[in-house]
Parts: structure tokens; sequence; C-alpha cells
């Protein structure tokens, strides 16, 4: 059975029931609604509907997700976060930023969660490691911060970098370097939220 | 399946991308990071604990969002697993449920169970303890201090430091700047052990400690974790006889277990008792109540080191774990583990006293150096192909092989081993360290029952003086005062307290603790030599020669 979709620029998509069915909201509408008339997509355009058909095309075969709390029981927490990204859909996000936010915007609209985890994911890994300007020209993220307020971080920033390094040496050392009595600012302390024991 | 839709109110994505392709329309500004909460979570959801700290200083936005108290409780759930066995002896706060599992099993921090509806998650996520990050102090004992020997046993009781020296029980507060010392009321031989009451504690704050004398006289102090007033509880003392086995069980107490009612004691001469408190009536301010011994336990094959632990999975039932040392033939030791199960029944009397019957039974055994007959090899007479007699084969070669590796771990000599009731640990004196988990097999009863695996390290450093292990963690003292924290559960090590690269920002111990901790046989260290090691979730504190204390703090 063929599902007509419409981007929100007016084109017409034809795809099969089986890839339509990996968004929720399409699954949703095909289920209450039917498949008589087009679906009207209004917040996909078209160049990223293509885009998201393709994605689902080749994972039409996948286990739909179970519902599940992203924040659910440690162990499907770890698998998750540690779920290994396959080739193709590496090679299918790897695509220019605007055009990956606007993945992840339809991913989130049309529910379908594996899409928006990798998403989510690879915008993840662009941001690990990086510093708060480095984050900031990447993602054209305006300081939106009083001065005050700027000042203030950019004083704790130091002292946090300064632990940061201190936990990312301490960290490769693993055990066999011997790791001693190392001092923390007071302040650094208590940006790092940092927890006792 | 009926699946969640998008969420409402989502605004309308009518951004064009800019780029090469055909479909472009003519470009524009970039875009911009997604702004829908959700999706933004999401992102952040892959993130660990320090992209998080840093990415809060990008933006406004941002810096809420990654405050946001469900991403750091998942971030802890995953540090903290709810799996682990918390039967540790080490501190009295581990024990405040009451768990129904037979195994004990706690949620991950007591404050994250009581507080859970309104605990702030990202205070409770540690790294000092795998990153060996401590400060240390050394404390000195005072001129005028009865301490000078070394402290033979300490434990460590929520705030309060309690270790023993001579016939004394001495407290300190927390910042150790308060000292209060318990004398006995009617013995000065020296105590041998002491033992913190791993039961829920009552309102009323008071901690129970026992400690036991040389001579066979025991006492169970309670002191109050404000106050540090001590008023003794239960006394038990026996006149001097000439019963010889009464002497073997009651003098030289090596370790005890305390978990109220019940008061196990391993004698050195392997008499085990079992003795029921009563509870005390409301009058706080009567006598000392004997407690009642109800059960005398002896091994002729089980040896010092040994160590206990002692649990209550359910109201009327408790259970103990034995690792002690048992030797192997001709001149080699290993660890040996045992379960006895107690069951306390509490009947109304029609007296004042509640009538108590207490049933001891030994249930199960295992040793880390299987002994017993092992299939060798099988010979060919079968027919080669046959699928049935293919599974039995590996499965005998995987057990010989097993029995193999293990009775190459036999030691000639045991410096310590300690168990929490789930891991043991055994230090030998070949510079190794075994860590031996107690499998419990309930649901197979064709196979044995209780059996053990181990892993197996060898590091020079690793030469153990003291071990003590709690709550899945394992913290040995080395011969050159280097000390090891091990995390059983998750398989990391990390060092603390060995000299520093950099000596400018590293507090120098004092010098002649260094020499004379280097200056100790590397032969067999026996209880003449004992140090002793105590720790609790916020700190470590370990005795020095000279009567002092060393103290590693954790919650900097």
């Amino acid at each position: 059975m063929i599902v007509s979709l419409v981007s929100s620029d007016g084109k017409l998509y034809q795809v099969d029931e089986a890839v339509a069915r990996r968004s929720g909201v399409i699954y949703t509408v095909l289920e209450d609604i039917g498949n008589q008339k087009p679906i009207p997509l209004l917040n996909v355009p078209s160049h990223v509907l293509k885009q998201v058909i393709e994605y689902c095309e080749y994972h039409r075969t996948d286990p739909l997700p179970q519902d599940a709390e992203w924040s659910g029981p440690a162990r499907a927490e770890l698998v998750r976060r540690k779920a290994v990204v396959s080739d193709w859909d590496k090679k299918f996000i790897d695509c220019d930023q605007t055009l990956l936010f606007e993945i992840i915007q339809a991913a989130s609209y049309l529910d379908i969660k594996p899409l928006l985890d990798l998403g989510c994911k690879t915008v993840a890994n662009m941001m690990t490691g990086k510093s708060v300007e480095d984050i900031r020209a990447l993602f054209h993220i305006e300081n939106d911060f009083t001065p005050e307020e700027e000042t203030a971080m950019q004083v704790e920033r130091s002292e946090f970098e300064s632990l940061y390094n201190i936990m990312i040496k301490s960290m490769a050392g693993g055990v066999n370097a011997p790791v001693t009595s190392l001092p923390i600012p007071g302040k650094a302390r208590r940006r790092l939220r940092a927890p006792h024991y | 399946m009926k699946r969640t839709g998008a969420p409402a109110g989502l605004p309308l994505a009518k951004r064009r991308r800019q780029g090469s392709r055909p479909l472009s329309p003519p470009p524009r500004s970039p875009q911009t990071f997604p702004n829908i909460e959700e999706v933004v979570f999401q992102i952040f959801s892959y993130l660990d604990a320090v992209d998080l700290c840093m990415i809060q200083s990008v933006s406004i936005f941002w810096c809420r969002l990654a405050a946001d108290n469900q991403l750091w409780k998942a971030l802890f759930t995953i540090k903290h697993p709810l799996n682990r066995l918390r039967g540790g002896r080490s501190s009295y706060t581990r024990s405040r449920s009451e768990g129904t599992d037979e195994r004990d099993i706690k949620p991950p921090l007591h404050r994250a169970a009581l507080h859970a509806h309104r605990q702030d998650w990202k205070w409770m996520i540690a790294w000092n303890w795998e990153r060996g990050r401590c400060s240390r102090t050394h404390l000195c004992p005072s001129k005028d201090s009865l301490s000078r020997t070394a402290a033979r046993s300490a434990v460590l009781a929520g705030p309060v430091t309690a270790a023993s020296a001579d016939s004394v029980i001495i407290l300190h507060s927390p910042d150790h700047s308060d000292v209060r010392q318990i004398h006995p009321s009617c013995t000065t031989s020296h105590i041998t052990a002491l033992a913190l009451d791993q039961s829920p504690p009552s309102s009323t704050d008071i901690i129970r400690l026992a400690a036991f004398h040389h001579s066979g006289y025991f006492a169970v102090h309670g002191v109050s974790s404000v106050s540090f007033d001590s008023q003794e509880l239960y006394t038990y003392s026996t006149e001097a006889t000439d019963n010889s086995q009464l002497t073997l069980r009651i003098s030289d107490i090596a370790c005890a277990s305390y978990h109220h009612p019940i008061l196990i004691t391993l004698s050195s001469a392997f008499y085990l008792s079992v003795y029921h408190l009563p509870n005390r009536g409301e009058n706080a301010s009567s006598a000392p109540i004997r407690p009642r011994l109800y059960q005398i336990l002896h091994s002729f094959s089980s040896f010092l080191p040994s160590s206990l632990s002692l649990v209550r999975p359910s109201p009327t039932l408790f259970k103990l774990v034995i690792a002690n040392a048992v030797p192997v033939f001709p001149a080699h030791w290993s660890a040996a583990v045992s379960e006895i199960t107690i069951t306390l029944e509490e009947r109304e009397a029609s007296g004042a006293d509640s009538d108590v019957s207490i049933g001891v039974a030994t249930t199960r055994h295992a040793t880390a150096v299987g002994n017993g007959w092992l299939p060798t090899h099988v010979p060919l007479s079968s027919p080669p192909g046959s699928s049935e007699d293919e599974a039995p084969d590996h499965h005998h070669s995987v057990m010989q092989s097993r029995a193999m590796e293990q009775w190459g771990r036999k030691v000639g000599s045991i410096v310590g081993i300690q168990t929490d009731g789930k891991w043991v640990v055994l230090a030998g004196d070949d510079n190794t360290l075994q860590v031996l988990c107690i499998v419990f097999t309930d649901h197979q009863p064709l196979r044995r029952s209780l059996s053990v695996s181990s892993r197996h390290y060898t590091d020079t450093r690793l030469a153990s003086r003291q071990l003590k292990v709690a709550d899945g963690r394992c913290v040995s003292v080395g011969r050159e005062g280097g000390m090891w924290i091990w995390d059983l559960e998750a398989g990391w090590a990390v060092p603390v307290g060995l000299p520093p690269e950099d000596p400018s920002d590293f507090h120098r111990p004092e010098k002649g603790r260094i020499e004379e901790s280097g200056s100790i046989p590397s032969t067999i260290a026996g209880p003449s030599i004992r140090t002793m090691v105590a720790f609790d979730e916020r700190r470590i504190v370990s005795s020095s020669r000279n009567g002092g204390y060393l103290i590693w703090r954790f919650d900097m």
C-alpha cells in the first residue's frame, strides 16, 4: 500500500506504508484516519523529507522501538549511550550542519526515534571536548549572559578548565599512574558540582 | 501500537538549508541550534558530566537545560547501578534500609533513597574515589595520650571514628579535633577486636559498638554520635576458670560481627559464638544486660586470617559469611568461604522478656582451590561424534582447567582475607591479590551450591599489609605505605598516597613514617605487626606506627 506525503512546500512523495509507519505521527494518522488522502507534513520541507524517507526506506525492516523514557533503567540507558552507529547511518548523517539540524527537528516532529537518536548523538559528539567558545562558534549560538554573569562565568571557567585538565590527566593514566592529592581551588570545586566521597 | 505524537506547540520548522543542492532556495542566515527543549535534552543526554558542566556557560537556555535534574539522575544511575551488594561492615550508615531480597541489595546510597523526591542528582556523582583524589592528614598522638601503641582495630561509625588502643576505645570527632576515651569498667586487658552494629540506626542516634578484650570480657557501648556520651549497654564476662575450651572460645577474639540483636564472635582458635542481645527496656539508665549465648561452632580446619560478614535479609533470618584461610597440602594456603544461616524467632512470652529461639545451621561451603575428585581425561572408549558425550567432555575439561588454574593460585602464606558477603579478597605474600566472587546457585541443586570464581592481580606495589573490604570496595595498604583502592564491582583500581611526582603540590607525610613502614619484614605479616585500616564512603583511616592516624578524605 502506498502512502502519499506532502511536504511543507507542496511536493508530493509516495512511499510504502511500511516505510511511512516508521514515523510515530504517520502511524497514528494511519490508524486514526486511514489512508484516503495525502498526509500534509507542515513542518517538513521537501529536501528534509527526502532524506527522512531515505532513512526510513533503509531501516524499513528494523523493529519499531519500544516506548521508553530516555532516563530509564541504568542498563537501558547505558545500552542507548553505547549503541554502535552503523556505517550506513554514519554516512547518512554526515551532512552539513543545517541539514543535520533540520533532520533532527523533522525526526522529532515525525517521531522517528532511531533517527532522532542518531542525530542527537551526532550533535553530542560534535560538542564533546570542545570549549565554550568553540561550541558557540560551531552552532552560532549567541552569548546572552549579561557582562556580570559573563565575568563570573569566566573566572569559574578558567578554574574549571584547569581542573578539567587535571581530570583528563588522571583519567588517561589509568591504573598504573599514581594520582595523589591534587589541589583543587575552592571555586572550581563548586563549579564541578562535585560530589562527595 | 499507539505511540506518542509530536508535542504540542512545536514551532514551524520552515528553515531552508544553504548549500549547493539544486533544490536549495537562495541562501539565508545559518541554521540555528534546535531550540526545542525536548531535542536539546536528547542531545545533552549523550554527554558526560564534564561536558554537561562545561556547556552550562554557553547560553542561558543551555545553562538551564544542562542543569536539569533528570539528566544528572540518568548519569548517576549509570554510575551507581542498583545491583551492588550493600552488606558492608565498616559503616553503619549503609544499612539503613531493610532489604527483602536474599542478598540484601540496597539502593545506591542511602541518601538517594531517603531524599529521592528532592534529590539534586548532580551532587551525587563522585569521581574522587576512582581518581584517587583525596586529602591526606597525619594525626600524631599527643604526648599524654594513652595510645602509645598503634591502634589495632578501628571502625568508622558515620561521623565518629572509633579506634582501640590497649584497653581503651578512643573516639574521634569528624575533624579529629575532639578525642574521647571509653574506659572499660572492669578489665585491663587489651582490646582485640571492635564491631559496629550494622542494623538500621534507631532514631536516638545511638551507635552500638562492641569491644572485645583479650581476657574474654566484652562490652557493647552505646555511643551518642552527637555528644559522644557513652554507656555500657551489654557486658559479658566469665569468672576465670581452668576450662581450656572456654578460654579458647572467649579469649583473643579475632573478628566479630554485630547486627542487633545478633552478635557473632570468632576467636583465634576458631570457636564461633552466637549471642543474642535482648532489647533493653525503656529505662535507659539501667545496668548492663548480659548477652545470652546460643550456639558455639568450632572448626578444626580453618585458620586465621578470617573475616565475617553478617547481613539480615529478612527480619527472621541472618546470614553470616565467613572467609578464612585453609591449608593446602603440603605447605600452601588458600581461601574458603562458609555460609551460616541463623533464624531468629521472637515469641511473646508471659513475662516481660520475649522468648527467643535461635536456630543455627551451616549451609554452604566452598574453597577457592578445589578439592575432591576431578575427571582428568575421558578415555576413547566412547565412539567419537556422539553428541551426548561431547557436552560433558567439554564441561569436564572446563572444570579441569579451572581447577588447575585455581590450584596454581595457592600461596605460601596469607597476609589478609576480607569479605563483604559477595566478594572475597585474598592478599598473598607473593605480591598478589586474588579477588573471588561468591556465587550462590540456589536454583541449581545439582551443582555445587556455592562456588568461587576469581580474578588475579600481581604487582609488586600490591604487597599488602592490611586489607579491608566493604560494600564491593577494597582498600589495601601496601608495604611501602601506599594504598590501593579497588572497586570490585566496576573493576577499577587506583593508588592513593604513593609518593607524588611533583612534591610541591603535595603535603608530604612525616618522614619517619615512610622509613618505618619500609622496614616491615617481607615475611608473613601475622597479627603481631597488624596495622588497622578502616573506611567508609567518605574517608579511609589507617594507623601509623607511632600510634597516630593517617586519614584520607574523599569528601573534598
